[in-house]
Formats: C-alpha cells, structure tokens, sequence
C-alpha cells in the first residue's frame, strides 16, 4: 500500500510537472535562428 | 470530441505562438504563385541570390491551403485550420485509444501527446500531417491486431500526405517496420511467405501514392536528400537536438514512462520495442520530432498496456458507467461543440498578426518611405516577409534551395563584406543582437536608415548618391 501510494504521488507528479512545463511555459521552436 | 473541442479551443488561445512564423509568409506566397501560374515551381523563384537553381515545392499543397485560407479568411482562417488540424490528430489518437485503455487512459495518452506537440505548434505544412500520421499508425496497429494488413483505400490518404508534408517518409517508414513485424512473428514459414506478400503490396501501394505527386519520383526521394543537408539544418532550431532547456516536456515525459515501465514491468513485441526506440532517437536527435513521439507511442503500445493493466488494475479499463450514459454524451458534445464554435467566432475574427520577431513591418515601411532600391543582404528569419511584401531576399528558409555551401558562406561573419560587393547590395537588414548589424555600423560605406526591436536597416551611401 505504501509502495502504491508514493509511486502515485511519484507520477501525479512527473504528469504535473510535464504539463507545467509543456503547457504553461513554452519554449517554442523558432523558424530558424543564426 | 470533447478532447478535440478542448484542443482547438486553447490553440485559438496561443495565437501569437501559432502565427509567429517567416515560413508561413513564404508559404502563403508560394502558394499565391501556384494558383496564378497554374503550375508548381521548379526553380528558386522569389530568391535573388538563386533565381535559377533546381527547386521543388514538395508541400505544394499546404502552401496553396494556406494562401486560400489567408486571402479569404486572414491570419484568423490559418489559426482555426490549426486548431481543427491539432484538434483532429489529439481527438482520432483519443479515439483510438478508448476501447482499449479506457477514458481515464485515453484522457492520459492524449494530454501526454499534446503536450509534446504543443511547443512545436507553429501554423506550417507539419501540422496537416498530424492527423494523418495517427490515422495511418492507427489503422496499421488495428490491422496487426487482427492479423491482416491495413485496407488498400488508406494508400490514397499516403498521396494527400506526400503532397502536404515531407513527414510522409515516416509513414512509409513504419508501414515497412510493421511489415517486418508481421513476418517476425508469424507462427510457420508458410505464413510469413504470405504475411510477407501481403505487406509488400500494401508497402508497394503506398510508395506508389507516395510518388503521385506533381513532381513525382524527385518528390518522393526529397526526404531524403534533406538528410544530405544536415550542415545546414544544423543551423535551424527546430532540427536541433533535444536538450533539457530547449525540450524539457520530452525529457519529463520519457521519466514519466520509464518509470510506469519500470515500476510495473511493461513488456513490448519486439518489433513494437524498436518503433518506440526510433522515435525516442529521432526525437532526440532533432527537437521537432517529439511530437511524432508523442502520438506514436500511445498507438503503439496501447495493447501491451491494456494486458498488463488486466492483470494489475482490471477496473481500470471499464468505461465510467456515469459517463456512459446517452444523455450525458450528447451534453457533452452538445457543450464541446458550443465552446468551439464560440472560440472560433469569438478567437478567428479580425485576427492581426504580430508583432514578432519575423515581421519588420515597421524597418520595410521605412525602406519604401526612403525609396530605396536594388538587392537586400537579409537576415534568413526575414525572407519570409521580404517576400511576402514583393521583395526578392537574399536567402529566406528554403534550406533546401540555398544548400550547405551557400548557407555556411552566409553563416561565415568574415564573408559579409565580400557578400556586399559580389551582390552590389544595396540595403542590408538583419535583427538587432545579430552579430552581422554590429558589423554593418563599423562600415565606412554603410549608415543605419532604420532601427528597433525588432529590425535594423543599414544602405550603402554610395548607391543612395547616385
């Protein structure tokens, strides 16, 4: 039960963090650059 | 349909990034001169430096799409044909994923896919093949599934792809992978003779429509004589390689399913392994590939998935019975349909472009105020809207009409007075931290006519005597 519990806290986590990243603070690919 | 709504609804939100690109000035004017010519190019037309050399439009199609679309409906029928696009690919892969892996699992495949679409969601050809791609792997893994091969009508879908988009070299790529799958896992010799016949005619199908182009076998092999031009796409960010600033939702998102995998044992078909391999090195090896990650993947594995939550979770995978329901769906859809409606009324309308880094709106207008004439040494972001606005730029991002030589001469700062004499160019524009304008100020011949944030314009006081 433990191990289940932090596993899901590990990956409610990653996803959060996934979709801050993804979401919410874009590096978005430019054209081109030079 | 709901997820879809939700797609199309925030890339009405993310206008700014969608519309923020030079390459789209050059579609819209390429597919301008289709239409007038009633013929697609074959030669570097618009370009100063390389008028004559050998050059296909091989998205030819999506730049007659988005020219249609921006004379008739402007910036904001690019932006809704975005959206439906994402929202296309997002929903199909969504769709897909339902009966085997339920809502809550497709929920979590679509959110990990759009995820790494997003950042690379700029209103360009890439962006048609989206949907394609998922209903092509979609239809091959449905196919596997029941030991057939996918119907032959899904080899037209490959000539509309190969006229949209290079990715189509993707789609070959994989119908050979699961060709060979197909005859890796067929129990006798017997049946991998016929696997083996059946795949290659669908394979053969496929290039054919492949090559149903107007510039035929040439388009067909363009893919890959882009890879021979790897010097010069080295010097384009999106085909840079993936590091954990420039692509961190890619780096988040392989931790995420190496630790789902680890943790609860998830065992691939071989062959399914090596497709997940590929695409984990081609999105690491070039950042805007992440997103064919991102929607293969979930295809791909779905039914590994499904086996092991079987065994792990077995209520997982039940439909939400609440959800279920009739008159729930069609609410939901109902809604889902209102709100996309409403942001594309409300979001598509009167849409104005910019400001942004490849629109020097205010640098052009200044030039024509001047009167200033003859050729311009351009900054490569800026050949877009050069030629969108009637100029002939020096070089623009058709890496694949300028080519390695010619690019890195461009690239080499101590070619740039030679460059200026061999051109007799006149005027000069390029960004404002780009080394090549502190170079133009300590030019006796060259004075600033224009500067801001966004461009600065430098002409040669002896061709402005005359």
């Amino acid at each position: 039960m433990k191990a289940m519990i932090l596993a899901g806290m590990i990956i409610l986590g990653l996803t959060t963090a996934f979709v801050s990243v993804s979401f919410f603070s874009q590096t978005v690919m430019a054209d081109n650059g030079n | 349909m709901a997820v879809g709504a939700l797609v199309f609804c925030v890339t009405i939100l993310l206008r700014t990034q969608v519309l923020a690109s030079q390459d789209l000035y050059l579609h819209i004017s390429i597919g301008r001169w289709i239409l007038a010519n009633r013929a697609v190019p074959d030669h570097g037309i618009f370009s100063a430096s390389m008028p004559d050399a050998p050059w296909v439009a091989h998205e030819w199609l999506s730049s007659v799409g988005s020219a249609l679309l921006y004379d008739h409906y402007g910036w904001g029928g690019i932006l809704a044909a975005v959206g439906l696009l994402l929202a296309l690919a997002i929903g199909a892969l969504t769709l897909n994923i339902v009966p085997t892996l339920g809502p809550l699992g497709a929920l979590f495949a679509a959110v990990l896919a759009w995820g790494l679409c997003i950042n690379h969601l700029v209103a360009r050809p890439h962006v048609a093949s989206l949907p394609l791609l998922v209903i092509w792997l979609a239809a091959h893994v449905r196919a596997r599934q029941s030991n057939a091969v996918p119907p032959f009508y899904l080899a037209a879908l490959m000539t509309l792809w190969a006229n949209l988009h290079g990715s189509f070299m993707f789609g070959l790529l994989f119908t050979a992978l699961f060709a060979a799958e197909a005859v890796f896992e067929s129990a006798t010799a017997k049946d991998a003779a016929a696997a083996g016949w059946r795949w290659s005619a669908f394979l053969g199908a496929g290039i054919v429509a492949a090559a149903t182009t107007p510039y035929g076998l040439t388009g067909l092999l363009f893919p890959l004589r882009m890879m021979a031009l790897a010097p010069a796409l080295d010097t384009v960010h999106e085909w840079q390689p993936s590091t954990i600033a420039n692509n961190a939702p890619l780096f988040l998102w392989s931790a995420l399913l190496l630790f789902l995998a680890l943790w609860q044992g998830v065992r691939l078909p071989l062959f399914r392994l090596i497709m997940v391999m590929l695409l984990l090195y081609m999105a690491f090896a070039h950042r805007r590939h992440a997103e064919l990650l991102g929607l293969a993947t979930p295809l791909l594995v779905q039914f590994a998935i499904a086996g092991l939550l079987s065994r792990t979770a077995p209520g997982f995978t039940s439909p939400w019975a609440a959800l279920d329901r009739p008159a729930v769906k069609r609410s939901v859809v109902g809604l889902a349909l209102l709100a996309a409606g409403i942001f594309a009324f409300a979001g598509c309308r009167d849409v104005v472009r910019g400001p942004d880094s490849y629109t020097p709106a205010a640098a052009v207008a200044a030039v024509e105020a001047r009167g200033v004439h003859g050729p311009v040494l351009n900054a490569q972001n800026f050949g877009g809207y050069l030629v969108f606005r009637g100029y002939r730029p020096f070089i623009d991002g058709r890496i694949d009409l300028y080519g390695n030589e010619f690019i890195a001469r461009y690239m080499a700062l101590d070619q740039l007075t030679a460059l200026l004499a061999q051109y007799r160019v006149a005027w000069t524009i390029f960004e404002p931290a780009n080394p090549r304008t502190a170079v133009m100020d300590n030019l006796p011949a060259w004075s600033r006519l224009y500067a801001d944030d966004t461009a600065v314009v430098h002409i040669n006081n002896d061709i402005e005597q005359r």
